[in-house]
């Protein structure tokens, strides 16, 4: 008895952990890539039939399901962006595997639309361009939010301005849209508006570092933003940050060190001529090798130096991320470095499953130290315009004071403008909170407010010099001076929406949303300014001897809208929407009303309709149809509505009037009414995906900055009026491929391209008006049958090259209409030809082709983007011929084609010669990683190690013959086109550590 | 909870007052609706001559630069066409260009000119009762009326007022006199003696340009002795700078030419009057050398910005007697005035000739950068210095524009500009005035 009990006790104690097990319901396994085999976390796994049993895996692609009953259960593993797996497994397996393999089109994304929460991408009728920040970050070292879209995101143009650190880029959204407003899209961060300006070559946009954010998504075109309102028609980008997830806590560590440096520096740079009046002889300096052999380098190699820290995750009822990063870069000169110190705290409570309350708050402080280089002169300057006759060997003798101190450089020598101090700091604080309420299962409101503030301190300070070389050169400002600027920028958020849905039907779904929106934007600046300070070690304003006028002012600006949304959905496979947002903002005209912005779409995902289902060819796995028609549109500056005055210093010490702006009551806003169609596709088992829009948008009452005839006494004012009609029109397309999926290697590919087109239908209003030149130094107009911002400008064709007088002479121009006629009048150097289209001014394609290679634990990652169809004004070319006759065209005009040396002798009015095709390819980024081994990431104590050596701009293949096709000197539409005195794009190489806890 | 979100939205859309939501501050500046009021009368007239005096100062310097007084000294390419003397250029910065920018005139005068008109309509259409001190402020107004016209006259070939039609320079100058001629009425009446003698030198220029000699001699003989009528500049804003110091000393814009660097009388004698100093500052160019009129020479940038600019002084009104009586009166005019800065008499013929080449030589030196020198070329039919032809030091050749054209902003954005009956300012292409 005893030995059967001890027999059964055995056996019992064999058996019984596995009975136990089964009985205890655990299930652990682990999630992987199929092909990569490298561990997926994030991985939903749900147990079919029994609601909310499941488990998320963890770094390691880990999960364990406890609770379980049965011999087997049926798990789904599921994560957006792969296909889902479904798989019977017997209770008690420790060793399941998932193998996901990644989804070309992913059709249930969550994207951002301006509703309440998010929408599913399979329900929008427009296309929305998304980056998964952490995704490239763990890939490759990307600097700012700016280069995180250039490439990324199809429709999205990134025109840099300068190589300079922490210089700011344009962005603009399916090309240009308008006259005289702004051309930058709209920018959201976790809801909320944030300032999206840029001050001096400083953009705002890239305050946000890119290691606290989660996503970026674009939406493109008037029917995407309908519900952003009056100011959305440029586009509105969300930046959503990261977010805790419930499960251990995991901390991240990055540490990033390089360098950047001005590639290929002396074969960039001019060399510039001048033949010597008294001796004949000629002298020649490119001013980066004279320096160099000076023994003071014109440009150094810049530092890069980043630390960032994250901590995430969440129990219960709260989900939590916070992070922390210290950023400092160095530009090429002593005159340009940035240090940026930032953090943030995203917190969420759900305290029932009917509200969910979210916090997300950043703070960012940042010094930045600039030069104004093209706009104000710099190292950059001196250097490019370099003039041999200010060299040592083109002085008399005895050589009198100061010839030749300069060494060649155009104003003064580098370290005169090292003593030229001029910086930025900024301090930013971006919060807000998102109340989420369900009450019933069938509604939901979402209150959402935040705040964006920006403290700007712009500042420049020369101290009182005793170098005798800078006294000099300053004459009479080496006693110093100082200046400073105080700009205050608040956007306040306020955002509720409404939405019920109910089942109309077993098949329909009915959505309907509601939601105001109140936004206000109050901005104050404060400047105060003084020159000669009466000793050395003085600093401040105080001290200096002349004060400036200090001023001040205040501007603001409100926007009030609604909108509502009714969405059908049948079948969750069809769907159609309809929405009207109604705007009113501070700007509009006394006259001007309510504008009214419509909205429909139309989704459809034709491969789940089972009727196209079968007839469908096997490959495609996934088709939806989308066509959208809506509207947004973009408000006029501030105050741009009222006739105003201004106080100005009047006689007696009094204060008076001036006349200020011309206004007018009946200034609407700028109404864009867009439609686009196009479909996505999931093919060979999703393994490729095809996106691809076609859009075309109508702004209608465009506005235009129109000079004001002086007669009017408002001369030195602009008047904003709705005069044109622009239509655009293009296509994106984006293809995403796994070329390669084996276990140990693997090539991923993403193909982008866009196009667009616009053409001005309408101008200023009055039918004659036809041609608005702009002024601008590259010769910018707006001409009915062109795109906004076109270059034109007169066509030399031929020329007679004079030996005795070394002049070209009776320059030919074109005609206009295929032949030919004298450039000038007779007997003059009025220009009598017409003006003929020499180029956009921005980039009419725009793409990138992104690969990524995979060979066991290395991946090689390489980003070659390309800009084309624009041209740019050679403005240092053209400085160099025309202003200060030293270019190899001035000094040698019989070597050259006359209608060459035409133009470079006429300074006064031809230009063509300088106006040169700027499309380029670039090799933007190249990074190799390496997921080290958890053997080895566990000696750090760590979860993961990776290491990711990355460079970026390493090379070009151009025919432009300036500095850089991306640079430009700054400013909104009218100065992208201009190339003059500023730092090109610089090569950099970086080396980061990713550590995971 | 969903109620109280639910109502809570709905109060906010139903209950709050919209407009009230987009009402903004504007205050860095007055809504026009509520300046013109009597209440503001001195306010207006005030402002219309601090207008005016930042817009003559300009006036001075882009006229200098215009003719061969000043040479631009900038590396800013669009400034040269006024130096250069472009034949037919009409999108220059004198046209765009405001008070405290190098070579802004047609805009800053115009502005002037209808803020002075401005408040000259509006007193008429006040009473006494309702402003104080109404015909002082009408004889002010009407005075930098008149010189606002005058001005825009001397400088531009044609103009335009109110987006009206194209104006010449004799119906410029005509409408200035019937502004001098109200200022010298209110002014009698309110008993401004200073407003009144400047506005008997302003009618006296604007009449001797009108060929109304007998006119210009009855209004020059009222202006007493050392009379003198400023602009009266300070350092307190670039508005009120001293312009031609300002573009000179402080900002390096600008330099004296070189062949006015030394003027003298036909005698040979360096003359005071038009003297010069070179400067230690290099110009922004940094290849010119840096002359400036003596008269506008300080030690200190204070002192220098503050300097006052003549607008209207006696010894232009004898300049005027001189030329309006020609002959041996004009000789006798212009040696009293040698003598006071210790010069040697004129002693060469008095024929018309002669005479002409005289006043023209006193003039462009008694009244050195003040405003008058381009204006003289063209009226005379001088020779321009360098000749048309002449390569620029930066590009270019010298053109042959004595007057300005009208704007490009001005025929672009006023309808009522008949673009056939445009003029280029080229010598010799339209009649003299």
């Amino acid at each position: 008895m005893i030995a059967k009990l001890s027999a059964v006790s055995l056996a019992l104690l064999l058996v019984l952990p596995n009975a136990v097990r089964a009985q205890n319901g655990v299930v652990e396994g682990r999630v992987i890539v199929e092909g990569s085999q490298r561990p997926l976390a994030g991985v939903q796994i749900a147990v079919a039939g029994a609601a909310g049993k499941g488990a998320v895996s963890d770094a390691s692609g880990r999960f364990r399901i406890t609770g379980l009953s049965g011999a087997t259960v049926i798990l789904n593993a599921r994560l957006l962006g792969y296909r889902p797996v479904t798989d019977t497994v017997r209770v008690g397996a420790t060793n399941v595997r998932f193998a996901l393999s990644e989804r070309a089109v992913e059709l249930n994304q969550l994207v951002v639309t301006g509703t309440a929460g998010t929408q599913e991408k399979r329900e929008l009728g427009t296309s929305v361009a998304s980056v998964n920040v952490a995704d490239v970050m763990a890939t490759t070292s990307v600097p700012s939010v700016e280069s995180l879209l250039n490439g990324r995101a199809p429709g999205v143009t990134v025109i840099p301005t300068s190589g300079q650190v922490g210089a700011g880029s344009q962005i603009r959204v399916r090309g240009i849209g308008t006259f005289s407003l702004s051309s930058t899209p709209l920018l959201y961060v976790d809801g909320i508006r944030v300032d999206n300006g840029q001050t001096g070559l400083i953009a705002r946009f890239n305050d946000f570092d890119p290691e606290e954010i989660e996503n970026i998504e674009v939406l493109k075109g008037p029917a995407a933003a309908t519900l952003y309102g009056t100011e959305a028609a440029r586009g509105v980008i969300n930046i959503i940050t990261k977010k805790g997830a419930a499960g251990e806590t995991k901390y991240t560590f990055t540490a990033k060190g390089g360098t950047s440096w001005f590639q290929n520096a002396a074969g960039r740079m001019p060399t510039n001529y001048w033949i010597n009046p008294a001796t004949g002889n000629l002298l020649s300096i490119n001013y980066v090798k004279s320096e160099a052999a000076n023994g003071t380098p014109l440009f150094r190699n810049g530092g890069i130096a980043n630390y960032a820290a994250s901590v995430s995750g969440g129990a219960g009822v709260y989900r939590y991320f916070a992070s922390g990063e210290w950023n400092n870069a160095e530009g090429i000169t002593l005159q340009n470095a940035r240090l940026q110190k930032s953090a943030r705290t995203n917190l969420s409570i759900v305290p029932s499953s009917k509200l969910d309350l979210e916090t997300s708050v950043g703070y960012l402080t940042s010094h930045t130290n600039v030069t104004p280089e093209g706009s104000g002169g710099g190292i950059f300057f001196t250097g490019e315009y370099a003039k041999p006759q200010l060299t040592l060997a083109a002085c008399p003798t005895p050589v009198p004071r100061g010839c030749g101190w300069s060494r060649g450089g155009f104003t003064f020598p580098p370290e005169v403008y090292n003593a030229l101090l001029s910086w930025q700091d900024v301090q930013r604080f971006t919060g807000s909170v998102s109340l989420k309420y369900d009450p019933f299962s069938w509604m939901s409101h979402r209150l959402l407010f935040g705040t964006d503030y920006t403290l700007e301190d712009i500042q420049a300070y020369t101290p009182y010099q005793t170098d005798s070389t800078i006294v000099f050169f300053l004459g009479a400002g080496f006693d110093g001076s100082r200046s400073e600027t105080t700009q205050q920028s608040t956007f306040n958020t306020y955002d509720y929406s409404g939405a019920v849905h109910f089942n109309v039907s077993p098949r329909i779904l009915s959505k309907s949303t509601i939601g105001v929106q109140y936004y206000t934007n109050y901005n104050t600046a404060l400047s105060a300014s003084g020159t000669h300070f009466p000793t050395p070690g003085l600093s401040t304003i105080s001290a200096t001897g002349t004060k400036g006028t200090p001023t001040s002012s205040l501007t603001a600006n409100n926007t009030l809208g609604f909108y509502g949304q009714q969405e059908l959905a049948i079948s969750d496979r069809l769907f159609v929407t309809g929405a009207v947002r109604v705007d009113n903002n501070s700007a509009f005209g006394s006259k001007a009303g309510w504008a009214t912005y419509p909205k429909a779409s139309l989704s459809w995902v034709a491969s789940e309709e089972p009727s196209v289902r079968g007839r469908l060819p096997s490959f495609i796995d996934a088709l939806r149809l989308r066509v959208a028609y809506g509207g947004s549109g973009q408000q006029p500056g501030v105050n741009t509505a009222l006739r105003t005055l201004s106080p100005v210093a009047g006689p007696n010490s009094a204060t008076v009037l001036s006349n200020n702006t011309f206004g007018n009551p009946d200034l609407k806003p700028e109404r864009v009414l867009g439609t686009e169609l196009g479909f996505e596709a999931g093919l060979f088992k999703d393994r490729i995906g095809i996106d691809f829009t076609f859009y075309s948008d109508v702004s209608h009452d465009a506005i235009l900055s129109k000079g004001v005839a002086p007669s009017t006494g408002f001369g030195a004012s602009t008047q904003f009026i709705n005069a044109g009609q622009i239509n655009k029109h293009g296509i994106e397309l984006a293809l995403k491929g796994q070329v390669v999926s084996r276990r140990d290697y693997g090539w991923d590919m993403q193909f982008n391209i866009a196009a667009n087109t616009s053409k001005i239908v309408k101008l200023s209003g009055a039918a004659a008006d036809t041609n608005i030149d702009l002024g601008t130094a590259p010769p910018l107009a707006h001409r009915v049958g062109y795109s906004p911002f076109d270059l034109f400008t007169f066509k030399v064709i031929s020329a007679t090259y004079d030996p005795t007088t070394k002049k070209a002479v009776n320059p030919v121009c074109d005609d206009g209409k295929g032949g030919s006629m004298p450039c000038f009048a007779p007997g003059t150097t009025s220009v009598q030809a017409p003006k003929v289209f020499f180029g956009h001014s921005i980039p009419t394609t725009e793409g990138a082709w992104i690969n990524t290679f995979r060979y066991q634990r290395f991946r090689l990652y390489v980003m070659v983007d390309f800009q084309n169809g624009f041209s740019k004004l050679d403005n240092n070319l053209r400085i160099n011929c025309q202003l200060t006759s030293d270019c190899i065209y001035s000094v040698f005009p019989a070597k050259y084609d006359p209608k060459i040396v035409a133009v470079v002798q006429n300074s006064g009015t031809l230009r063509d010669f300088f106006i040169k095709p700027a499309s380029f390819t670039k090799l933007r980024e190249v990074s190799l990683s390496y997921d080290a081994p958890g053997v080895l990431a566990r000696r750090f104590g760590a979860h993961s190690l990776g290491v990711t050596a990355s460079a970026r701009n390493l090379a070009m293949i151009t025919k432009y013959t300036g500095i850089d096709p991306e640079n430009s000197l700054g400013g909104q539409n009218g100065s992208i086109a201009l190339d003059q005195s500023e730092y090109p794009q610089l090569a950099s190489f970086v080396v980061s550590i990713r550590l995971s806890y | 909870m969903g109620r109280l979100a639910g109502a809570a939205a709905a109060a906010f859309v139903v209950a709050c007052n919209t407009s009230r939501l987009l009402d903004v501050q504007t205050p860095n500046s007055v809504p026009a609706t509520v300046y013109t009021n009597p209440a503001n009368a001195t306010l207006m007239v005030n402002s219309a001559i601090g207008d005016f005096e930042c817009a003559f100062g300009g006036f001075v310097v882009a006229e200098g630069i215009a003719t061969d007084e000043l040479q631009d000294a900038t590396i800013t390419a669009a400034n040269w066409q006024l130096d250069r003397r472009d034949d037919g250029f009409t999108s220059g910065s004198y046209g765009t260009n405001g008070c405290t920018t190098t070579e802004g005139l047609y805009t800053p005068l115009s502005t002037a000119r209808w803020e002075a008109d401005q408040s000259v309509n509006s007193l008429n259409g006040w009473t006494d009762a309702q402003v104080p001190n109404r015909q002082t402020l009408l004889a002010q107004a009407n005075l930098y009326a008149g010189f606002s016209y005058a001005s825009l006259g001397m400088a531009m070939c044609q103009a335009a007022f109110d987006l009206g039609p194209l104006i010449d320079q004799k119906g410029m100058f005509a409408l200035a006199e019937k502004r001098f001629t109200d200022a010298v009425t209110a002014a009698r009446a309110a008993g401004q003696t200073s407003v009144l003698n400047a506005a008997y030198v302003g009618r006296a220029r604007v009449r001797l340009f009108q060929h109304n000699a007998a006119g210009a001699i009855a209004d020059a003989q009222l202006v007493p002795s050392g009379f003198v009528f400023n602009a009266a500049m300070d350092a307190t804003s670039s508005r009120r700078f001293n312009h031609v110091f300002n573009a000179i000393s402080t900002g390096g814009l600008a330099t004296v030419e070189p062949a006015a660097r030394a003027l003298t009388t036909e005698n040979g004698e360096v003359d005071p009057r038009s003297g010069t100093t070179r400067l230690t500052t290099k110009p922004a160019d940094g290849t010119s050398l840096e002359f400036i009129p003596t008269k506008y020479n300080a030690a200190t940038l204070t002192a220098g910005e503050a300097l006052p600019q003549p607008i209207a002084r006696y010894e232009e009104a004898q300049l005027i007697l001189a030329e309006a009586q020609g002959g041996a009166a004009a000789v006798g005019v212009i040696n009293a005035m040698r003598a006071a800065v210790s010069l040697k008499p004129y002693t060469g013929p008095t024929d018309a000739a002669s005479i002409t080449t005289l006043i023209v030589g006193e003039r462009q030196r008694v009244l050195f950068v003040e405003g008058f020198r381009a204006f003289d070329v063209e009226r005379f039919n001088q020779p321009l210095t360098p000749a048309a032809g002449t390569p620029y030091r930066l590009g270019g050749v010298y053109g042959h524009t004595v007057c300005l054209p009208l704007p490009d902003i001005e025929r672009a954005n006023n309808p009522n500009i008949d673009q056939a009956q445009l003029i280029s300012g080229v010598q010799g292409q339209f009649p003299i005035p």
